[in-house]
């Protein structure tokens, strides 16, 4: 047995040390991490995060250039790298700007959209929106761990899908502190026919949510402005608008202050940490959005909506460092 | 707790280590405690009920041999009862409830069936048959009743193969039980190599070949020629390594700790008929229909019409076993008419061909596998629609594929082709690493037939297998498909 031990020993260590090899050489990283792997090489100025509000284009758009283009030729002379994806939230910026502390990376300005809708349940515990491959290449890449991540998460030692189909759509939705269903009872409406209480539904779930300070959204956006803290990288945070006139049209009075009263949350915590907040939620009529063939109301944008956006974020990168 | 897990490899290590340390009287008992482990960790509670039907078919087992004639009998219905009614009600309850339910429902009358919230306990179908096995080989003098509980039980729950088989027979298993089992070094290695192996089936192709699989019969009607052929022809391939896997791995965990267990599969795709393809394919199950459903009833040994009804019994009962729903009822079927089917023909289609034995052989060969393929439709299937949607629209659209090609549109042609749009994510080093993986793996288990360790080259082909699974398993963790059974 003894010989038999050390033959496996030997053997394993071999499997193992040409893996590490191979993790080093060979690994393909998610398409954002390499991505911005190159903006560290290449040391961007400014790096844009963000879901599918900053690159939404309208159909009947002119100018069909995205948030991050707009800005960039606002500021010519600065670099801007963008990380986005549809669905985006802070829990991937998160882990993305962990990865760029690790690195000492700092760059000038680091933009973060607060998407209303992200701190909604049906956001949160989506178990499409969690994009746990992202964050765990950017967490372990460097360490031992990484070599090993196809491994690990194909045996079930790390899930790449830690909410099931079956927890999101019993996930209690909570409004006005009372229970009033489940994502499963919001989030049936199909979005291939619509109504008007499939529409009061959307709204209610995507918007009408009771935010707390222990939400871990709110803390994830904490944890960026204390990243930063100390380095010169200043973070602007911005909330990103919503459709409130399509909101005040189905749920009245009761929309607007349930709604300040989220953004004054999120405000007051992001201000604890001295943090940029640049609040846009109720900017935009309904006219500068762009969700209509989407039969369902969300954040997209056209061109004069997107505009409006980068202007405000120039005026406040302006006031930072004229 | 699934053989594809880091929890299922750290537990084997200890166990094994821990069994070797252990003196012989002890290591039943070690195997025991880590078998109930093994089960408790799916869902605990359920394993009371494997323990009450240990219990039942150890006094059945032991009054059977004690008793005389009429006697005898009784303990072993009850056996059978007590067995086949657990299986029914966890299984079957609920297929039975909703179709009466359906049938009251168009006769119009006013009657249904509660459809009770049940979990299917993990194994239910396997360790069953092997109980049932044990009882009915002690009735008919095979076999001497286990007079020792804790080996019993062992029997029952032995973890490597508990979960989906093979379907052990007392005569095989039990004595293994008793016997020492000293370190051998070299059973270690083949057990290893064999576990390797099935590693590489189930998460390099099985899973992978799932992704494609998956995407089309879970939305069917979205597809139409092309796409569901190439998927059912994958979910053949995905089913068997995925199922070959499985039993690589049970194999060669048991074979580590000493145990020889029976062989499931034997090459079934390359079967010239649909009777030589069920003594290939999982081979336990098949044996355990053969000797105790079909011989029971008489086999091929009464009239045509009767031996007829012994393969449709056989058969229904087979698709029955695998799932309770319409589906696996009419795959099994299925099967029983081709065999039918070949035993009626058998002697017509030797004459017709007699002079062209090869082209025979291709052709038995490539005919046996569509036939085959054409029945996992059945088993791969969601529903009974499903699985009627996809016959009826498997062979569309060639006209037009054809048209194309003729009309030299190669671009229309690929857009006919492939309209998937799936990402298989096979890139050239993952084509070029499943190739390689699967010369190993032939070498290997050629090397493993001759019962000795392969030398430089088992070694780096043990290498190359491991840094396939360590790079190119699927990273979505994919459940073995016989464990729903």
């Amino acid at each position: 047995m003894k010989n038999f031990l050390v033959t496996l020993s030997v053997f394993f260590t071999m499997v193992v040390v040409l893996q590490i090899g191979i993790g080093a050489v060979f690994f393909s990283l998610p398409a954002e991490v390499a991505k911005l792997d190159s903006y560290i090489h290449d040391k961007k100025d400014i790096v844009y995060f963000g879901d599918s509000t900053i690159g939404h284009i309208a159909k009947t758009d002119i100018e069909t250039k995205t948030m991050p283009q707009i800005l960039q030729k606002d500021f010519p002379r600065l670099h801007i790298g963008t990380i986005d994806h549809p669905a985006y939230w802070s829990s991937v910026y998160t882990a993305f700007i962990l990865y760029m502390k690790q690195r000492h990376y700092f760059p000038a300005f680091v933009i973060i959209p607060i998407n209303l809708r992200s701190f909604s349940p049906d956001w949160e515990e989506n178990p499409g929106f969690q994009f746990e491959e992202e964050k765990l290449y950017a967490k372990t890449r460097g360490t031992l761990l990484y070599p090993f991540l196809p491994f690990l998460t194909a045996y079930g030692g790390i899930s790449l899908y830690p909410i099931s189909d079956d927890v999101f759509k019993n996930y209690p939705v909570i409004a006005n502190k009372k229970k009033i269903g489940t994502i499963g009872d919001f989030d049936n409406p199909s979005y291939h026919t619509y109504s008007a209480e499939k529409m009061k539904k959307k709204i209610q779930v995507y918007y009408l949510y009771d935010l707390t300070k222990n939400d871990k959204n709110l803390q994830n956006l904490s944890a960026i402005a204390d990243a930063f803290s100390h380095t010169p990288t200043r973070v602007i945070f911005y909330i990103t608008p919503i459709d409130y006139q399509t909101g005040e049209r189905y749920f009245k009075k009761d929309f607007l202050p349930h709604v300040r009263s989220t953004v004054g949350v999120i405000k007051q915590t992001l201000s604890k940490k001295h943090a940029i907040v640049v609040d846009m939620s109720f900017a935009l009529p309904e006219g500068m959005f762009d969700w209509k063939q989407d039969m369902y109301v969300n954040e997209h944008l056209n061109e004069r909506g997107r505009n409006y956006v980068v202007e405000k974020l120039a005026q406040q990168i302006r006031i930072i460092s004229p | 707790m699934a053989f594809n897990s880091i929890s299922f490899l750290i537990f084997f290590v200890i166990v094994a280590i821990a069994y070797f340390l252990l003196p012989h009287k002890f290591q039943w008992m070690l195997l025991l405690l880590a078998s109930c482990f093994f089960y408790m960790v799916f869902i605990p509670a359920y394993i009371f009920v494997l323990f009450l039907l240990i219990f039942v078919d150890y006094f059945a087992g032991v009054f059977i041999a004690k008793s005389k004639k009429k006697r005898r009998k009784w303990f072993l219905i009850i056996s059978i009862l007590a067995n086949c009614g657990v299986l029914f009600s966890f299984k079957y309850v609920n297929f039975f409830a909703s179709n009466i339910t359906q049938l009251a429902s168009f006769l119009h009358w006013n009657y249904s069936l509660p459809v009770l919230k049940i979990i299917l306990p993990i194994g239910l179908s396997f360790h069953t048959f092997q109980s049932l096995s044990y009882v009915i080989e002690v009735y008919r003098g095979n076999q001497k009743a286990e007079r020792h509980l804790g080996r019993y039980a062992l029997y029952v729950l032995f973890f490597p193969q508990l979960v989906a088989g093979p379907i052990e027979r007392p005569g095989q298993l039990l004595p293994q039980i008793r016997k020492k089992h000293p370190f051998s070094s070299t059973q270690a290695l083949l057990g290893l190599q064999r576990m390797a192996i099935g590693f590489f089936k189930k998460t390099v192709i099985a899973d992978r070949t799932a992704l494609l699989v998956n995407q089309v019969y879970n939305n069917v009607t979205m597809y139409q020629g092309v796409p569901l052929l190439l998927a059912t022809i994958a979910f053949a391939w995905q089913i068997y390594m995925d199922f070959s896997g499985y039993t690589d791995i049970a194999l060669g965990a048991a074979q580590v700790l000493g145990f020889q267990l029976m062989e499931n599969f034997n090459f079934p795709y390359s079967a010239g008929s649909v009777k030589e393809f069920w003594a290939r394919w999982h081979i336990s199950l098949s044996s355990w229909f053969r000797d105790y459903v079909y011989i029971g009833l008489g086999g091929n040994r009464v009239s045509w019409i009767k031996h007829a009804r012994n393969i449709f019994i056989s058969f229904l009962l087979s698709g029955l076993w695998h799932g309770a729903n319409w589906t696996f009822i009419i795959w099994g079927l299925l099967n029983g008419v081709y065999l039918l089917l070949y035993a009626a023909v058998k002697k017509y289609v030797h004459l017709q061909v007699r002079g062209y034995k090869k082209i025979q052989q291709i052709g038995n060969i490539l005919l046996t596998f569509f036939l085959i393929t054409f029945s996992w439709i059945f088993f791969r299937a969601n529903t009974l629609s499903d699985s009627v949607y996809v016959v009826q629209n498997v062979f569309a659209g060639y006209t037009k594929i054809l048209h194309n090609l003729f009309s030299f549109h190669l671009a229309q042609m690929k857009t006919s082709v492939l309209p998937l749009g799936i990402g298989l994510g096979l890139s050239v080093k993952e084509i070029l690493a499943v190739s390689v993986g699967i010369v190993c793996i032939e070498y290997l288990s050629l090397q493993y037939k001759k019962k000795h360790l392969s030398g430089v080259w088992g070694w780096i082909c043990m290498l190359f297998l491991l840094l396939c699974i360590l790079n190119f398993s699927v990273t979505q963790h994919i459940q073995f498909i016989y464990f729903q059974f």
